[in-house]
């Protein structure tokens, strides 16, 4: 695995990744368990249940590889995010996630970063979005954080 | 932006039915597991003790879930293969606590039903919110 990179030291236009992943029906499984939901294709007709993976199991795999790439400072909050989902992905496809910075911010103490995200298969982008994040300065006391 | 209903609804975009969920330690827990999140601003850590809310609060991801979870009983595949999600969270989700995912709609537009999606605790919070819009059949 790379080195962690510094929140702080992430520069307007850095590049993570790419990353290799592999999302297989038992971390589907491990994933609607940890949500407590129900597996998407049984609740909507014509679709066998399994066929495809939770769709915000994707994003959460791409905060995940967000949250391998970085070291993650004290603090740090997830304040935004947008998804498309382009493509359902089936449990087992080879996938490659990349990431990269697309705004940096500094104001009252705090960092603020946006981070585009994308979910590639084989055949193109699967997956889209971009994550909102801040972070206090270090030994920026009295950053005031508010948001989850 | 389509003709509204007579009930006052915009018309073209399907009802989506809330969805509420209990969120505690041991499915925040069982999420961190999952998601391979380390963060211990979501475990009983000193971290989370010392930190802005002095216990832990949920993954706003684990929050956000709910409303894929009610778009996806709504929409099945179109969801997975169409489905555009834009939010912010707004207050954290500090276990243990009920949870409410809701899509009201806003109309059908361009080929796609449109939604304002948010989800708030039992006793009101607003949690998180945006949009979100799915592909018509």
């Amino acid at each position: 695995m790379a080195e962690k990179r510094d929140f702080f030291a992430l520069r307007r236009g850095d590049v993570l990744g790419p990353f290799d992943a592999r999302l297989d029906a038992s971390d589907a499984r491990a994933y609607l368990d940890a949500t407590a939901a129900l597996p998407p294709a049984t609740e909507a007709g014509g679709a066998t249940p399994g066929a495809w993976l939770p769709p915000l199991q994707l994003g959460a795999l791409l905060i995940e590889k967000l949250i391998e790439a970085i070291e993650i400072p004290p603090g740090l909050v997830h304040t935004g995010q947008s998804l498309e989902f382009l493509r359902a992905v089936a449990p087992g496809t080879e996938l490659t996630a990349e990431l990269r910075v697309a705004q940096l911010s500094e104001r009252r103490g705090i960092r603020i970063g946006s981070v585009e995200l994308e979910l590639r298969d084989r055949d193109g982008p699967c997956v889209r979005g971009r994550a909102g994040v801040l972070a206090p300065l270090p030994g920026a006391a009295g950053a005031g954080v508010e948001q989850a | 932006m389509s003709a509204p209903r007579p009930d006052g609804a915009p018309s073209g975009a399907p009802d989506v039915a809330p969805l509420t969920r209990r969120i505690d330690q041991a499915l925040v827990d069982r999420y961190a597991a999952a998601a391979r999140d380390p963060n211990p601003i979501h475990r009983d850590t000193v971290e989370a003790r010392e930190g802005p809310y002095g216990r832990p609060i949920a993954h706003g991801m684990l929050v956000l879930a709910l409303v894929s979870e009610a778009m996806t009983a709504a929409f099945g595949e179109r969801w997975a293969a169409g489905g555009v999600l834009s939010v912010r969270w707004r207050a954290p989700a500090i276990p243990p606590l009920d949870v409410t995912a809701s899509a009201e709609a806003t109309g059908a537009e361009d080929g796609r039903a449109r939604y304002a999606v948010r989800c708030e605790s039992t006793d009101g919070e607003l949690l998180l919110d945006g949009t979100a819009s799915v592909p018509l059949a």
